[in-house]
């Protein structure tokens, strides 16, 4: 053929010629043959390209023609003749003449917007993304959008394609996809085109047409009044499933604690989806978007109150939606004669946002306690562990009068009221409930008790309120939420936050059943269910089981005693005696709040011998009060008062005077477990007020030097006094 | 049904005391009522190829293969040799309803195209016994039939059927002639069935495209057959309905069959003798002939402006959609991912894409094209309306070999090309 170009411009010249003769001719199918043959011989040939693209464009073949542009816009995108037939495009869309010529320019616009609508999205998806595949995508969307042209506006149209788009992305993800929520079809979905679709001012929801209950059809009707709002609702679900998924997988999860959102995961995805904005605050911002298109007005109203990226409080969120839960309420209660449709779509929406908190502070909650994002250099994770406090005048808070219901470590109080909804729960637990945050978490956000009492409340909501319960209930066995197995932790310390023991007890050892599995890998989440066993047991008056269960957490750590243990031992332990006199005013505010004391305190062996200590004392001193003289006792509590010397003074004196009445303590192991001997001399001869104030001096001088000491003193103590601690 | 009857019916099950199964068979279906017999055998059968997996089909004995083709003349065929009573008007439409009726239930293609072949495949026995005619005639009824019912199944295994006895042509070509003539010929207000074909199976339109482009070849090479100039041209319908076909979907002329298809299903007896040209393989070539040489062929049916505008424009379809095969072609060889977007069934042949034309097919089309415009001119009609045509006959060849060149769907070298190019008259 020709080398140079001017040859080569003639020759396509001519071709092109003999092409508009074929079409001259009528003969439209020899003229694209041509011009075929044309471009398999000049392939950047510009004018056989145009000269195509005019064909299909004269025939008004909306599919071919727009094919054929999008190609040549990728190729010559400088080109003035293609701009100005974007200019014909944009003067076409803006034109109300609807002559024919004009509405298909206004269709073949939009199509070819379409493509790079799409093109865009899918550059940023899959490179394997080829153009063929795009051309399939919109063969499949345009024949709907030709046939529904007629009933719509034209703008619309892109709307439309962009709802097909969804119905085709959603399909694609189920089938290829159907466990795994974070698919790219799904992500394409979510984070690409709803965002597109419901900022866009043509996307009109039809917020009016409520009467069709069929909530889960797609609503294919072609009509005029837009998509139906529970099509909306649809893509809501996934989003938030999606969100979600994306969220709670990301962490390298310590064994026991499986992902559960299948294996297939796409890394990438969720690496994505937490570069951009992080998956609440994306959530957040979509979830704004369909409560502006469903006409949520009042959720719009609060909505800058919820947005994730003011950090404000989570106890803060959950007012401000409560609130509007009791306003709709009352609204729906008073108002029966308004627009019913119009509150139950708010009520939708509330329940919306109620699920999405819930999620967010529970994964906030669970993540944390379950230490799902920090790994230690031993490679030993400790999880938080949530307790209630196990002094005996926390379980009747009325008796106790003269000791101090705070245990010795102290704790900051971070939150009380704000959050409790009102009128709801006093019938239930009329104490006031408080969430510490033990100071030996460490780093540990203090704002995770408030996560925790949120979530809470927000699942009580959800689960209770009839207006949120179906569909909450719908929602949670779609996203197979039972199957989340970093939730049960929640629902464990849920229950134990509520009070419902018996019911805690039995999820307990549930879960220590499948944990037991594994023994050796699960060592510190067994230790952990033991310790809020006993906890529950001892709340039940189970005194017997609650030692039980504190001395096998113990043998949890002393089976597996590593020196990175005996590390976190020391640091914890110089922390308690740094505390001491720092707390001593927390200790008041603490002390002087009637109620239960629930705390969070890291899972570390040093955290567990102080819980059995405490659980012990009181365990044997109730039981000294019923059973009467008993030395064993008397001996076992007084080898315990060490360890946290001189807190229980005033039970120490007491117990001297006991001694005293009985005259004298038998007691076998004596020597072997009180290691000072001041202490020894005290208890043999009794003590006289004079030498009180030298004695407790020299005592705690003994205590504080032989401190390191003590602890394995105190082990050896509960396991070699196991059986009598026990009987 | 019984356990026992159950086991029975399945033929793949038999283990042992054969005999006393086949003439329980026998006589379960004398019992039984006309249509209710026909349906039973061609249960029978499918249950049959369903014990077996595509890749190993069943291989029937000689005794068991004897006891199935007892069934199936008696049965289905009716023959009055095997002292069956010849089927009336009414009962023939019956037993159509019921073979078309089984196929479209049958989800299997495996089990499908298998049974199919069984009942209707043609063996040097059955020519010895003289028992194509009925079994060509019986297929005629049927697909006629399925081609207005739009039944897809029945349809689809024809067309492996077809493409089976490939090496028979004058089976094949009785068939397809005889669905033309129905439905151009005698009927042909019902050519719209025909154009809908393609939609419905697209495999079957292109196995009849392979008949059709060799019942009319336009210019005849072997020198004994004597055609008129009748057939030897595609009639206009003809021509309309197949350049609607592959103009709404090109790729049609390029569709191969899977194998596990084409094996599935032996009959008794040693397989055909081939004659002497097999058809082709496919389509593509033939329609280029038609696109090229129409031009050149003194159609007397084709008379006054209008008609020859028409035939035009029909070939010139035909043309265009030929050269969007060669870009189909070559594009799915780029991607050879995107053959997953295909009907399941058919599998694109990407290795064969190379070869689509050969330099020898090119030089046989030429030498009939130097034929035809020899002929014209010898005829010393009106000589611009023949440099008219000639040109437009080389600039379609030219054209196709240009696009077959450049998606690489030619094999020929370059020496072959310059050696064709020598033959035709001059053109740009």
């Amino acid at each position: 053929m020709a080398d140079k170009a001017d040859t080569c411009e003639a020759d396509s010249q001519w071709l092109v010629e003999r092409a508009r003769q074929s079409l001259r001719e009528n003969n439209p199918f020899e003229a694209k043959a041509w011009l075929i043959t044309a471009k398999t011989l000049y392939p950047k040939d510009f004018g056989v390209q145009y000269e195509a693209y005019s064909i299909e464009r004269n025939d008004e073949r909306v599919q071919e023609a727009a094919k054929l542009f999008y190609q040549m816009f990728e190729q010559f995108p400088s080109s003035d003749l293609l701009w100005k037939e974007v200019e014909n495009f944009t003067n076409a869309l803006e034109s109300e003449v609807v002559d024919k010529h004009s509405k298909f320019l206004t269709v073949l616009s939009i199509v070819y917007q379409f493509y790079f609508f799409l093109k865009k999205i899918f550059c940023f998806a899959d490179a394997e993304m080829t153009n063929d595949k795009l051309y399939n995508l919109v063969d499949s969307t345009e024949r709907t959008c030709l046939a529904v042209y007629h009933n719509m506006h034209k703008e619309g149209y892109f709307c439309k394609l962009q709802v097909n788009l969804t119905e085709m992305l959603i399909d694609a993800g189920n089938k290829e996809y159907p466990s795994t929520p974070v698919n790219p079809y799904r992500k394409l979905l979510v984070c690409d085109v709803l965002p597109h679709l419901l900022a866009s001012n043509n996307l009109k929801v039809d917020v009016t047409r409520q009467n069709g209950k069929d909530r889960d059809s797609q609503d294919d009707e072609d009509d005029s009044s837009g998509i139906s709002v529970f099509q909306v609702y649809r893509w809501l679900k996934l989003s938030i499933q999606f969100y979600v998924a994306c969220a709670t997988v990301h962490n390298s999860v310590p064994e026991g604690f499986d992902t559960s959102h299948g294996s297939a995961v796409d890394n990438s995805i969720i690496a994505e989806v937490l570069d951009c904005k992080g998956p609440w605050v994306a959530l957040h911002e979509l979830f704004y978007l369909v409560a502006k298109k469903c006409g949520w007005i009042e959720i719009c109203k609060i909505h800058d109150r919820l947005d994730p990226q003011k950090y404000r409080s989570s106890s803060d969120h959950w007012s401000s939606i409560s609130e509007l839960h009791h306003k709709l309420k009352k609204m729906f209660k008073h108002n029966l004669e308004g627009d019913i449709e119009k509150d139950l779509q708010e009520k939708t929406g509330v329940m919306f946002a109620v699920t999405i908190l819930f999620l967010q502070t529970v994964w906030e909650y669970c993540h944390v306690v379950n230490r799902l994002d920090s790994v230690s250099s031993s490679g030993v994770v400790h999880p938080l562990v949530f307790i209630e406090d196990v002094t005996e005048d926390n379980k009747k808070s009325s008796e106790g009068g003269d000791t101090s219901p705070a245990p010795k470590k102290k704790k900051k109080k971070v939150t009380s009221s704000g959050h409790g909804s009102p009128g709801k729960e006093e019938g239930k637990s009329k104490q006031m409930l408080h969430v510490l945050v033990d100071k030996s978490c460490g780093s540990v956000n203090q704002s995770i008790s408030d996560d925790f009492s949120v979530s809470v409340d927000a699942w009580h909501l959800l689960n209770t309120y009839t207006g949120y319960k179906t569909d909450f209930t719908r929602l949670s066995g779609e996203w197979n939420m039972e199957r989340w197995t970093w939730l049960t932790t929640f629902h464990i310390d849920r229950l134990i936050y509520k009070g419902k023991y018996k019911k805690a007890v039995d999820y307990l050892q549930e879960q220590r059943y499948s944990l037991e599995q594994d023994t050796l890998s699960n060592q510190e989440l067994l230790a952990r269910g033991a310790v809020q066993l006993s906890c529950c047991y001892f709340q039940l008056d189970d005194n017997k089981r609650a030692c039980e269960e504190a001395l096998y957490a113990l043998q949890l750590f002393l089976s597996r005693a590593s020196p990175a243990d005996n590390i976190t031992l020391k640091r914890s332990t110089s922390v308690h005696q740094g505390k001491l006199d720092s707390s001593e005013t927390e200790l008041s505010t603490t002390s002087s709040l009637q109620g239960r004391c629930l705390r969070l305190i890291p899972c570390t062996e040093s955290e567990v011998v102080s819980f059995s200590v405490r659980l012990l004392l009181s365990s044997l001193k109730q039981r000294l009060a019923s059973e009467g003289r008993n030395d064993t006792l008397i001996g076992h509590l007084i080898v315990l008062l060490q360890y946290d010397w001189p807190k229980e003074e005033g039970t120490f004196y007491e117990l001297l005077e006991k001694i005293r009445d009985n005259r004298g303590l038998k007691y076998r192991v004596f020597f072997d477990y009180v290691n000072s001997i001041l202490w020894i001399r005290a208890v043999t001869r009794g003590v006289n007020k004079g030498v009180k104030e030298d004695f407790r001096a020299a005592l705690e001088r003994q205590i504080c030097r032989s401190d390191d000491g003590f602890e394995p003193f105190l082990k050896a103590f509960f396991q070699d006094e196991k059986e009598s601690l026990l009987s | 049904m019984n356990d026992f009857e159950e086991d029975t019916w399945n033929i793949a099950s038999w283990k042992a005391d054969i005999p006393g199964k086949v003439s329980f068979i026998k006589h379960s279906l004398s019992c039984s009522q006309f249509p209710d017999c026909s349906r039973n055998v061609i249960l029978m059968l499918e249950k049959y190829f369903n014990s077996y997996a595509p890749e190993s089909p069943p291989n029937p004995g000689l005794y068991l293969s004897a006891f199935l083709d007892d069934v199936i003349d008696l049965y289905i065929f009716h023959s009055t040799g095997s002292g069956a009573k010849s089927l009336s008007a009414i009962q023939g439409l019956q037993l159509l309803e019921v073979i078309c009726s089984c196929f479209q239930h049958q989800k299997s293609d495996f089990v499908r195209c298998g049974v199919f072949y069984l009942l209707f495949g043609v063996t040097s026995q059955d020519i010895k016994d003289g028992k194509v005619e009925q079994k060509v005639e019986l297929l005629n009824k049927l697909v006629s039939m399925a081609v207005a019912l739009h039944c897809d199944h029945l349809l689809e295994s024809m067309a492996v059927w077809m493409q089976r006895h490939h090496h028979r042509p004058d089976i094949v070509l009785k068939v397809t002639s005889s669905i033309i003539e129905d439905y151009i010929s005698l009927v042909p207000a019902s050519l719209p069935f025909l154009q809908n074909l393609a939609m419905h199976s697209p495999l079957m339109a292109c196995q009849l495209m392979t008949g059709l482009i060799v019942l009319h070849p336009i210019v005849n090479r072997q020198k004994g057959q004597k055609c008129s100039t009748n057939t030897i041209l595609p009639p206009l319908p003809l021509l309309k309905v197949v350049a609607s076909w592959i103009n709404q979907t090109p790729d049609l002329c390029l569709m191969t069959l899977p194998s596990t298809l084409l094996t599935a299903g032996r009959l008794r007896g040693s397989f055909l003798p081939p004659e002497s040209t097999p058809l082709p393989s496919g389509p593509l070539l033939g329609l280029l002939r038609w696109a090229v040489l129409m031009p050149l062929a003194r159609d007397f049916s084709v008379i006054g402006r209008q008609a020859q505008h028409e035939s035009r424009l029909l070939c010139s379809q035909l043309h265009l959609a030929i050269i969007q095969a060669f870009l189909l072609a070559s594009k799915n060889e780029e991607n050879p991912q995107e053959e997953m977007e295909l009907e399941p069934g058919e599998v694109m042949d990407e290795s064969d894409s190379r070869h689509l034309i050969k330099a020898s097919d090119l030089k046989e089309l030429s030498q009939d094209m130097i034929k035809l415009i020899d002929n014209s001119r010898a005829l010393e009609l009106n000589k611009g309306f023949i440099d008219q045509q000639v040109q437009l006959s080389i600039d379609r060849f030219a054209q196709t070999l240009q696009v077959a060149m450049a998606t690489s769907c030619l094999s020929a070298t370059k020496d072959e090309l310059l050696s064709i190019y020598k033959r035709l008259p001059g053109n740009k």
